[in-house]
């Protein structure tokens, strides 16, 4: 009876060799590598040299007081407009929470550099929306947004919907007996909420607010799009603008760039943990969830008032988006009879660079999305599972690629692929293989959540059982655990698909003619001037996400808890 | 200070029925208990007192004041009531001696007598050197007490304990169970207590109202309850009881006579010649016959409870229930014929089953 028992175990750590050496290849090393390339001595070879010349150059100290300031001041927008849109609808008896959730949800859905351009076209001199009504400025006026505060703003905005999430966790966490005891010890549903509910969501208030922090310093799209016409540069941006200029070169000196913006998005992390620690002591005791209150004569008037804060921040922009991409010759008032496709018809099929572009991001975000659900149910099994330390370990640094910004992954990227591959002649730098392989390292993470939430609510004993029946590691896999956890995992692939679909951070700094992607083609027909086609290729792949989007949320209702973010 | 009343009040959350017209007047100053097994409506009208639910139907008193009706409830803020949760719900954010005088701030009672009650209220609950702990600091029996605490210091017209024992060990609730009567005699204000366990409705309890299934069974003090169940639910539930079929033959002079599977027994109760009933038999009024005389039947087991053994007998009869024998010294062993002598029973007034 040894012998099965010792291929059983050996089979085991196959796989997680296999699994090691995916993860580690794709993500670690060249995170690895970064960070001992980012501290080589520079060209007149004093210590830490590369470090210290980017450290003490005006450039990046600029950049960094830019990146802190408009990310510290994004995070406070996203702290107020999250914190409120999910006191309004988690406490109150509002009605339609579905669909204002949604709204609300909508800045997630939504790529950074669509964000941007969206709001460009809201608040430009030509806005289809605010001229009409005589509030866009004047013509031949600068975008009011290129500038810090449009960053802030629009940066703000789209942080919220993460800060929303975290605060409505933490309400829902509330036990409803603390809030009644509070009612019957007399105190007006207000003052209930702010010496109790306040206090006890607050750790999740800061998580949401550290994590809001590191996504924007990360951002791209938005810095990108309002900042470099509003010649404010922070950290992404001047590495993307530096290697744009100077190609592979100077990979040192943005590399030490990189480590930089790494250390800080390591301390919002931080921030973020010890937050999420303090959180657990709100969470004692067995109650039932929190019950909103009635705001009797007042709902209306708070219905209202989030319809149009909702409005205003989520779907307006994306009006003017729509708007734009109809919008006939400039001045011509846009109505049904002036509508015109020409704007989709020149992108899709004049264009031959932005059909190439939806034809590869389309195989990159199936290609990243497959894999990575088939990589992640393997290594959720081993760590949730099986209780596999090392596969545990791999779980958590499986995240690292995707909670570092998405510059410093790219960047990570070229500085291991753009040399051959081992033992062969053949670079991926220059390929769409390199995207691939950013996009696999980066959105691992992204399937490896929602699979391993699926895997918690899966008794561990019909594992066991197959095993005694005899079923080897892979036959338990594919019989047993992948039925079990598939909904889980496909949920993941999807969110995997719409977040690579529209992908720019990374592929801007990985791209190469005839191998760019959505997210690059977007960028540079705006950046070309031609802002209507933009928008339009804009609107088709927001159409596609939103499509996707509302897919998963039916498929949300057969899933088990925390596998779909957004869920209602 | 404030009686509770309870008038034809109706509550249904959807489809389930929690509470069908329930009508009871709790006393000023009473101990009352709602007992029941779990869904019966018990917390649901314990919530209705605090002001949590509206009534679909029927009105709700505190005292002479209404305080709810068919779609309309004053706040729980406005209502000068206590509670004392299962969960404790203490806020874990604020230290014991904050937990306390939350109320007394809200109200805005001055600092010097806001400390007073506090001080007074933990030492009264004897927590007096725990004031600035907090919640988690403290073990489960402390938690408990400090709700009491909170509680006791609002100074509320009525108290409301929703199953404040359940999350206790054996020996804690028995500690708490006096403390909780002593309270009682001492502030003389009205108690609600919620409870599905009988033993502590019975042992804490002026008056108990018994349960089920949204309605109120019976409202009577323990002893009655015990002794003089009004239907068959009650008497399984409170005590366990056994109901047996029973025909009424005849009356001595203070009891009745009646027949089960060809035995006569003598009851209490109401009953005329001829009439078929629902008798209640308790294990300790049941003994194994010496004599031969009684109802026949075979052991089937037999459960040792210290000072006597809990033997399980069933009666030869067709679709008889089982009975439940106290029987003192060495059990019959099971399988053994034996004949069960019955010194009491009550004919229930309510029902045939």
């Amino acid at each position: 009876m040894a012998l099965p028992v010792r291929s059983l175990f050996s089979s085991e750590t196959a796989l997680l060799a296999v699994l090691t050496c995916y993860v580690a290849a794709l993500g670690l090393w060249p995170l690895a590598r970064l960070f001992v390339e980012s501290l080589l001595p520079g060209a007149s070879g004093e210590p830490l040299g590369l470090l210290l010349g980017q450290w003490q150059s005006a450039a990046t100290q600029r950049a960094l007081v830019n990146t802190l300031e408009s990310s510290l001041l994004a995070t406070a927008v996203s702290v107020v407009i999250g914190t409120a849109a999910a006191v309004a609808l988690t406490l109150t008896d509002v009605r339609a929470k579905a669909a204002l959730t949604f709204i609300a949800m909508l800045p997630l859905l939504v790529p950074s550099q669509i964000t941007a351009l969206a709001w460009i076209e809201l608040t430009g001199a030509n806005s289809l929306i605010l001229g009409p009504l005589g509030l866009a400025p004047a013509p031949g006026a600068t975008n009011p947004l290129y500038s810090m505060w449009g960053i802030v703003l629009v940066m703000g905005i789209e942080s919220s919907t993460l800060v929303f999430l975290a605060v409505r966790a933490g309400l829902r966490n509330v036990p409803r007996d603390l809030i009644e005891a509070a009612r019957l010890g007399g105190a007006h549903p207000l003052r209930v909420t702010a010496s109790v509910i306040v206090p006890l969501a607050s750790p999740a208030m800061l998580a949401g607010a550290a994590l809001a922090f590191v996504t924007s310093i990360g951002n791209f799209g938005i810095p990108a799009m309002l900042g470099i016409p509003g010649r404010y540069t922070v950290l992404t941006t001047l590495i993307y603008q530096r290697l744009q200029g100077f190609g592979p070169r100077v990979l040192g000196e943005v590399a030490a760039l990189a480590l930089i913006l790494t250390a800080l998005a390591v301390i919002g992390l931080l921030l973020r943990a010890l937050a999420v620690r303090r959180g657990g002591f709100a969470t004692d005791g067995t109650s039932a969830p929190l019950r909103p209150f009635r705001l009797g004569r007042g709902r209306i008037l708070m219905e209202l008032l989030l319809w149009i804060a909702l409005a205003c921040i989520a779907i307006l922009p994306l009006l003017a988006l729509l708007a734009s991409s109809l919008a006939p010759a400039l001045g011509v008032p846009l109505s049904i009879g002036t509508a015109t496709l020409d704007h989709y018809r020149f992108a899709l099929f004049e264009q031959e660079s932005t059909l190439r572009a939806f034809v590869n991001s389309f195989m990159l975000a199936f290609a990243a999305a497959a894999v990575s659900a088939a990589v992640a149910v393997p290594l959720a099994y081993l760590s949730t599972m099986r209780r596999n330390p090392a596969a545990c370990a791999l779980d958590i640094l499986a995240d690292a690629p995707y909670a570092v910004p998405g510059t410093v992954l790219a960047i990570a990227i070229i500085l291991v692929f753009l040399p051959p591959i081992p033992f062969t002649d053949i670079s991926l730098y220059g390929t769409l293989g390199i995207i691939l392989v950013a996009y696999l390292a980066r959105f691992l993470a992204l399937a490896l959540r929602p699979t391993v939430a699926g895997m918690e609510t899966v008794s561990k004993t019909l594992d066991e059982a197959a095993q005694v029946a005899g079923a080897g590691v892979l036959r338990r896999l594919t019989s047993v655990i992948l039925p079990a956890v598939a909904p889980s995992a496909a949920a993941g692939a999807l969110l995997i698909f719409m977040t690579a679909f529209n992908e720019l951070t990374v592929s801007v700094l990985l791209w190469s003619t005839g191998n760019e992607t959505l997210g690059v083609a977007v960028f540079f027909l705006h950046y070309e001037g031609n802002s209507p086609a933009a928008a339009a290729v804009a609107t088709i792949s927001i159409a596609v996400t939103l499509a996707l989007a509302f897919f998963t949320s039916l498929m949300a209702r057969n899933l088990p808890e925390g596998v779909v973010p957004w869920r209602a | 200070m404030a009686g509770v009343t309870f008038d034809n009040v109706s509550k249904r959350f959807g489809e389930t029925r929690a509470v069908e017209g329930a009508s009871l007047e709790i006393a000023d100053g009473e101990f009352f208990a709602l007992l029941g097994p779990s869904g019966c409506g018990k917390t649901t009208l314990l919530r209705l007192v605090a002001g949590f639910e509206i009534p679909d139907d029927g009105i709700v008193k505190l005292g002479d004041v209404l305080v709810g009706r068919p779609g309309w409830a004053l706040p729980p803020e406005k209502r000068r009531i206590g509670m004392v949760f299962q969960s404790y719900a203490l806020w874990p954010h604020m230290s014991v001696a904050e937990n306390v005088a939350f109320a007394l701030r809200v109200r805005r009672v001055k600092e010097e007598e806001r400390v007073r009650r506090v001080s007074e209220a933990l030492e009264m609950v004897g927590l007096a050197g725990m004031a600035e702990r907090r919640p988690h600091e403290l073990s489960g029996g402390q938690r408990q007490r400090v709700a009491l605490a909170r509680c006791l210091a609002m100074r509320p017209d009525v108290v409301l304990l929703d199953e404040p024992l359940a999350n206790l060990d054996v020996h804690l609730r028995e500690t708490m169970q006096m403390e909780f009567a002593r309270f009682h005699k001492e502030l003389g204000t009205t108690f609600i207590y919620v409870t599905h366990d009988q033993a502590e409705a019975l042992a804490l309890a002026d008056r108990v109202a018994v349960m089920d299934a949204g309605g109120v069974e019976q409202v009577a003090s323990p002893r009655t309850l015990y002794a003089e169940p009004a239907t068959e639910m009650v008497a399984r539930f409170v005590g366990r009881g056994i109901v047996v079929p029973a025909l009424v033959i005849g009356r001595t002079s203070e009891r009745v006579v009646v027949d089960i599977w060809g035995t006569r027994l003598p009851a209490r109760g109401a009953g005329a010649s001829g009439e078929r009933r629902s008798l209640c038999l308790r294990a300790e009024d049941l003994s194994i016959a010496t004599n031969g005389g009684g109802i026949r039947g075979r052991v089937t087991g037999g459960a040792y409870h210290g000072a006597a053994t809990l033997v399980t007998v069933q009666p030869d009869a067709d679709g008889a229930p089982e009975l439940k024998v106290e029987h003192a010294g060495p059990p019959p062993e099971p399988g053994s014929a034996v004949a069960v002598a019955a010194r009491d029973g009550w004919i229930i007034p309510r029902g045939y089953s």
